[in-house]
């Protein structure tokens, strides 16, 4: 045991599984309710099916990674249309597809990973034609394209910005071209106004305001990010102690156990709590992408670089949404947010990434 | 892009954004937590602060004077959870208030800085509005129904003045925590006594949630000391208040001054002012507009006749001048004078009251009839040395001990003298001076307090209106005792005898007392006496005769004579004091 966690994988499983850990402490603390019943009791179930997901994982061969993209990426499109048909619609998103009583599933986390998979094993695979940008921009906005508009449908603004972010970052970086880049950003601007004008809802319009000003409108839409911002500021250095989040607890955060469960985090454990936590996503991040230029097959390269943009912007767009510097968005802290859907995905990319750095040595091309 | 260039590229990104996120949690956590830390403890705690009622003053038999009235105020909070135009309908047609200061006090509110700020709606609800507010408080969470305390003075102006009132508060915006029962005094005992009187107010701290809903529970081990509870001190005045109100009806239309105290203790049972102001307008929030009326009311409800008016004292200071005259030798018992009618001092003639004259008069009838012309010559062999040492005796141009402030008036000595009449003092102003004309003026406390030292044989009283354990020392002026006595049977003969000009009081013969006139001076002849330029009344006396209890003064506005005017307010308040005081235990020790 202890000798797999010097390994690069182990430090991964560590670290990853230590997130969790953290993530159901500071879920135990928010409310004090008989713990069976209580949110904290459900993740602790989800951590324990995430460790069979990691144990399940990594018995894979990376050849097989390779052959299931195209049929998972297919079955997650599939799922996509199927929340869109029979999802539970929960605060005005369909997004959720119940399972029995206990459990509800979000497509839209998976489809995620599976767009990863789907650009990595094209990439890789495009052999003649890897050399021409247009067809790499063309497939990889059409693999984009698919299940962002589905998600859009939903509608779930936060998976859609998510989505969008980690495929402009694999595609742009697999395909780098310094004009294709600058068009974009040009592109990007002005489109700015029209989108601004008839592409987004009222709700989302009054977000971007109060995000920039969230003082002007304390009791609106602006409310949670200065509740957001209190709760982080006042756990100062060594935070207000388990149990002592007043913000958390009497209900001045909203969806503290999801979006915003970084506050409560800050607000218990202070300034040394929030260093603490980010470093450890910051290491998984950090970590995998020095084994980057280590690794020669290109799926296997795509791979990991896409899951570590899904971790690290999870973590940049959670936290900064909840200090303040990023608006409102449904985006959860993988693996620490409460919620199964998260915490499987999150927990699934974990162990791509410990699967990969763990095996790559071993195969220098996946060919078929 | 190059694999290695691909991987130290996006490590470097990665970095940079971690530290942009590491140095944004210092700047809010470090830099400013302590901000932070202090609104989140505003955030859940609610401060509950239980006013606490102003002490009571009570009169000498225990009715109050003014006293806490526990009402019910209405205060707003903003809460997004409430429907703002049913509630603002709710407030402007159910409760009546005013659409526009509705208005304002909601957009107010909602300001990021009054987040957790109460706003006063509405004052003192009235019972079927309570309930109005109580159906409705579930369904509005920014309504909050707080009880405070209301300074209630139940004889409204009578005494006004030496009890004051509460400074008001004409701010039309008002944060909860700033209560009625927190005003400090702002005149006579209410600011003298305001540390005693003001209690403490309990402030207590309640865990809410995000709705303002209390949370009952331990979850947070998070205490916030409470301040001590402790209600105001009652205090009790010597003052008889009903007998102040049958003083203030007694004086009718007239406006002036009455003072009533006991001349063994020193007690003030009455002190009356009119006109006066009603302190209950002060209590509640006032306008400024209705401030300012009040303020400019042209014949100065705020003014204390009793202590801050000053004015010649006509002929009551005859008092002092037939003492001094009598101490220094300057006359007899047996000495007389003849009066003409006028006296010829220097080519201009001196008047006496009495057109006719008084004819032969001595100390004792020059007193009664209050004859003018014996005191002129008397006057002047006196010199005005030793007249304004005696009035100095008799505390004439000196601060009383007293807690109140005063207009202390001027006696004409060699100060005086010197400072504002260059040193020169003719004749016709000593004799002016003698009869209470001219640059002397007194006030009504003063004119008591001469009484008081010839009822008690030279007893010099410590006035005071607060009930106090302590004795009071009395110096006594060691006036000689056949002299008192002439000084004495002449004030009992200015109301019972025939001629005496205080007869307006007579009743029951033992009233003993000195009428007198103030001119008001005007400046043409035509004015003089008439309207505003009528001259003012004095009379001070006390009772009974044989065994001196009470002294009574009253000053009279434009009353034309003292006795006239005042006499019967006297006789009230004797017959008053007889029936209330000496049919009972009084008289008996």
């Amino acid at each position: 045991m202890i000798d797999y966690l010097r390994k690069p994988e182990g430090k991964i499983f560590s670290f990853g599984f230590l997130i969790m850990l953290l993530g159901l402490v500071n879920l135990f603390f928010i409310r004090n309710e008989s713990f069976f019943n209580s949110y904290s009791f459900k993740q602790l179930i989800w951590i324990i099916i995430a460790g069979l997901i990691y144990f399940i994982v990594s018995r894979f061969r990376l050849q097989t990674l390779k052959q299931i993209s195209i049929p998972f990426y297919i079955i997650t499109l599939i799922l996509l249309l199927f929340v869109l048909i029979f999802g539970d619609e929960i605060s005005g998103a369909k997004s959720w597809i119940r399972i029995g009583s206990f459990m509800s599933f979000q497509p839209s986390e998976l489809v995620k990973i599976s767009f990863i998979f789907i650009i990595a094993k094209f990439f890789s695979d495009l052999g003649v034609y890897s050399r021409s940008l247009t067809i790499k921009y063309l497939l990889g906005f059409t693999f984009f394209f698919i299940p962002f508009f589905l998600i859009m449908l939903q509608p779930d603004l936060g998976s859609g910005l998510m989505l969008l972010i980690i495929s402009l970052c694999t595609i742009i970086s697999f395909s780098y071209n310094k004009k294709v880049l600058i068009t974009l950003c040009i592109l990007i601007t002005v489109s700015g106004f029209p989108i601004w004008n008839y592409g987004l809802e009222d709700y989302q319009k009054q977000r971007i305001i109060s995000f920039m000003a969230p003082e002007k409108d304390p009791s609106g839409y602006g409310y949670n990010v200065i509740q957001s911002k209190v709760a982080v500021g006042s756990g100062e250095l060594f935070g207000k102690g388990f149990g002592n989040s007043s913000q958390g607890k009497l209900k001045f955060l909203p969806e503290k156990h999801t979006d915003f469960a970084f506050s409560v985090w800050a607000e218990q454990t202070g300034f040394f709590g929030s260093l603490l936590l980010i470093g450890l996503y910051g290491f998984i991040v950090i970590f995998s992408l020095t084994f980057l230029q280590k690794i020669k097959d290109l799926f296997l390269q795509v791979l990991l670089f896409g899951l570590s943009t899904y971790f690290f912007f999870h973590l940049l767009i959670n936290v900064s949404m909840t200090i303040g510097l990023f608006p409102v968005v449904g985006i959860p802290l993988l693996m620490f947010s409460y919620g199964g859907s998260s915490l499987m995905c999150g927990a699934l990319a974990l162990s791509l990434i410990s699967l990969i750095i763990s095996n790559y040595k071993d195969v220098n091309r996946l060919g078929l | 892009m190059a694999k290695s260039e691909r991987s130290s590229l996006s490590i470097l990104i990665v970095s940079l954004l971690l530290a942009v996120i590491i140095l944004r949690l210092f700047y809010i956590q470090l830099i400013n937590g302590y901000e932070y830390r202090r609104i989140s403890n505003n955030n859940f705690l609610k401060e509950v602060i239980v006013p606490s009622p102003r002490g009571t003053i009570y009169d000498r038999f225990g009715k109050e004077i003014a006293h806490s009235k526990a009402v019910v105020n209405l205060y707003y909070k903003h809460n997004t959870k409430d429907n703002i135009s049913n509630l603002r309908g709710f407030l402007s047609s159910d409760l009546e208030i005013e659409k526009k200061f509705l208005n304002k006090i909601i957009k107010k509110s909602k300001l990021g800085s009054n987040i957790n700020k109460r706003f006063l709606l509405k004052e003192d609800l009235k019972l079927e509005n309570i309930y109005k507010v109580e159906n409705k408080i579930s369904s509005y969470q920014s309504l909050e129904l707080v009880v405070d305390y209301l300074r209630v003075y139940p004889f409204d102006r009578v005494g006004s003045h030496k009890i004051g009132y509460l400074k008001s508060n004409d701010k039309r915006d008002i944060v909860y925590g700033s209560f009625l029962s927190n005003r400090l005094g702002a005149s006579g005992l209410e600011k003298i006594f305001d540390n005693d009187l003001r209690g403490e107010s309990n402030s207590r701290f309640l865990l809410i949630d995000n709705r303002g809903r209390e949370v009952r529970s331990k979850i947070l081990s998070f205490e916030k000391e409470a301040n001590d509870f402790k209600p105001g001190e009652n205090l009790n005045l010597t003052i008889d208040i009903e007998m102040e109100k049958l003083i203030y009806s007694s004086f009718g239309n007239f406006n002036g001054a009455a003072v009533v105290h006991d001349i063994e203790t020193g007690e003030i049972l009455a002190l009356v002012s009119k006109p006066s102001f009603n302190p209950n307008d002060f209590s509640k929030t006032i306008s400024q507009k209705k401030w300012k009326s009040i303020q400019n009311q042209s014949n100065k409800p705020f003014l204390d006749r009793s202590f801050l008016s000053s004015n010649p004292p006509g002929s009551i200071i005859k008092i002092v001048t037939a003492v001094a005259a009598l101490e220094e030798d300057v006359v007899t018992s047996e000495t007389e004078h003849y009066c003409k009618g006028y006296y010829e001092l220097g080519g201009r003639k001196f008047r006496c009251w009495k057109q006719g004259g008084h004819g032969k008069v001595n100390v004792v009838k020059a007193l009664i009839t209050s004859c003018d012309v014996f005191f002129y010559k008397v006057g002047l062999s006196l010199g005005i040395d030793r007249y304004s040492k005696w009035l100095k005796n008799f505390g004439f141009g000196e601060k009383i001990n007293t807690l109140f402030s005063q207009n202390s008036g001027v006696i004409p000595n060699k100060n005086f003298i010197n400072r504002f009449l260059k040193g020169k003092w003719y004749k016709g102003d000593m004799v002016n001076v003698a009869i209470g004309q001219g640059y002397l003026t007194v006030n009504p406390i003063q004119a008591s307090i001469m009484t008081s030292i010839i009822a008690s044989n030279g007893e010099y009283p410590e006035l005071k209106v607060v009930k106090s354990s302590k004795n009071n020392k009395q110096k006594n002026l060691k006036i000689k005792k056949r002299n008192l006595l002439l000084v004495q049977k002449g004030l009992l003969g200015v109301v019972n005898e025939r001629g005496g000009t205080g007869f307006h009081a007579f009743d029951d013969g033992q009233l003993a007392g000195k009428t007198g006139t103030a001119q008001v001076i005007s400046k043409s002849s035509r004015e003089y006496n008439l309207g505003k330029f009528k001259n003012h009344g004095w009379y001070t006396s006390y009772y009974p005769y044989t065994n001196p209890k009470i002294v009574i003064t009253v000053f009279v506005e434009n009353g034309v004579s003292g006795g006239s005017s005042g006499g019967p307010i006297i006789k009230r308040i004797v017959k008053y004091y007889k029936k209330n005081y000496m049919s009972n235990k009084g008289e008996t020790n």
